[in-house]
């Protein structure tokens, strides 16, 4: 069975251009220190766990959303085009 | 006539993507709603080291991002705000839970779950103010 200290070992090995998964391995590592100090409930520690999977769903969404935005701009822009033309 | 050329070919070119981002459109109601979710989080880390205070704030966070759910979930061409707004409400219903689990709360998760609302509110607030008014 995997330990607390090899976990962490893991986390803090990631090595990644993308700065919101270096942000979310130090989000992680801190909330395990928080736990294991005592300042969080194991309870309150598994439901952060699980809200950095939802944070990350809803950073998701949000990238699908600016892209649609972004075609709306440009799809509307050729149609502007297209009928002045 | 090639403006209304060019709309039949998005419309009849069944790219879902191209439908759903022509018909995108800004919503006066759902950009208050995300305003009123982010303004009781950044308001709710305020007031964590009342217990009691917070258990009220958690419950009323909860009831926003429900009714902000409730509202996003029928309206056509939103599935982005839609799936964001079900993980917004269960990170909100998650500190509401707590609270109402009999456990005490920390003063730390308090704060931290509080923050995780503002931030992700603040994120949909950020794309829906790009949206075409």
């Amino acid at each position: 069975m995997s330990t607390i200290q090899e976990h962490q070992q893991q986390l803090a090995s990631v090595n990644s251009q993308n700065p919101d998964v270096m942000s979310a391995a130090s989000t992680i590592n801190q909330y395990t220190e928080m736990c294991k100090s005592g300042q969080l409930s194991k309870a309150e520690y598994v439901q952060l766990l699980q809200d950095m999977q939802r944070q990350m769903n809803i950073q998701q969404n949000m990238i699908e959303q600016n892209n649609l935005i972004m075609m709306n701009t440009a799809i509307n822009g050729l149609i502007n085009l297209a009928s002045l033309a | 006539m090639k403006k209304l050329s060019l709309v039949l070919l998005i419309l009849l070119s069944g790219c879902s993507s191209l439908i759903e981002a022509y018909l995108m459109k800004y919503d006066t109601n759902e950009y208050f709603l995300i305003n009123d979710v982010r303004t009781a989080a950044q308001l709710g880390q305020l007031h964590c080291d009342d217990a009691v205070e917070s258990k009220a704030n958690a419950e009323s966070l909860a009831t926003k991002t429900l009714t902000l759910m409730n509202f996003a979930q029928y309206q056509p061409h939103n599935k982005p705000v839609q799936n964001s707004s079900i993980e917004l409400n269960k990170i909100a219903q998650g500190l509401n839970d707590q609270y109402h689990s009999g456990n005490s709360v920390s003063t730390t998760f308090c704060r931290i779950k509080f923050k995780i609302v503002e931030d992700a509110a603040t994120t949909i607030q950020q794309s829906e103010g790009n949206k075409p008014k």
